[in-house]
């Protein structure tokens, strides 16, 4: 089937090789587990606002740990490359699975981004806010799979 | 909408799996139209009669509430 804003079959496995490690990579730097104190570099910063005394930094050159950054691309385009590779046989009714799956993860992002704003405050809601940046994607690549995995398994009636 | 894709399959002696091959979608495709769970688009439903040599509304029927 031609379909349009999908990668090549080949691009999931791509996908899965660079989300799996760096997901992995990017929980435990969150739980301060890993530290890689070797990539604090200089870089151009377009926007960064004073904070706690600083001063301006926008539009120069200000020193960052780039950890968080390169994981976080990382994650994006691994997670785009599993969740938006057509399957081996891509047709009219998986891509009604796909736009299912993409609804629900919608639906329970917003959900989640409610709950975080009712009830997580201060720094809390910053490290949500953290995590919600890659809820949307995660939660559609986990439910258009588990769809996928359920069609799977239904009998075949084949005699 | 229900369909007799599958008696009509059946009595060609057709499995899903080749079914699906012949037209160019997944096996799953075929079972969920079988099973009433999905329903094909013009341009499927119009393949698949013409693989078994039906016409389209000989395949599937309108139901009251549709």
């Amino acid at each position: 089937m031609k379909t349009r804003f999908l990668f090549p079959h080949q691009f999931k496995k791509l996908g899965w090789i660079i989300l799996l490690p760096s997901l992995v990579l990017a929980l435990l730097l969150m739980k301060d587990v890993v530290a890689f104190s070797w990539l604090d570099v200089k870089v151009f910063a377009m926007y960064n606002p004073p904070f706690l005394g600083e001063t301006e930094q926008s539009f120069g050159i200000t020193e960052n740990n780039i950890a968080d950054e390169i994981l976080a691309c990382l994650l994006i385009v691994g997670t785009l490359l599993v969740a938006c590779s057509e399957v081996k046989q891509e047709d009219e009714f998986i891509g009604k699975l796909r736009f299912e799956s993409l609804l629900w993860a919608l639906y329970v992002n917003a959900a989640l981004l409610l709950f975080a704003i009712l009830f997580i405050y201060g720094l809390g809601f910053y490290k949500a806010m953290v995590y919600h940046l890659f809820t949307l994607m995660l939660l559609f690549l986990v439910k258009f799979h588990l769809e996928l995995y359920r069609i799977s398994k239904v009998p075949a009636y084949e005699e | 909408m229900k369909n007799n894709v599958r008696n009509e399959r059946v009595a060609q002696k057709l499995t899903q799996d080749e079914l699906a091959k012949k037209i160019g979608v997944s096996r799953q495709t075929i079972n969920a139209m079988e099973t009433n769970k999905y329903i094909p688009s013009t341009v499927l439903a119009l393949k698949v009669a013409l693989l078994l040599n039906k016409k389209v509304e000989e395949l599937f029927i309108l139901e009251e509430d549709d």
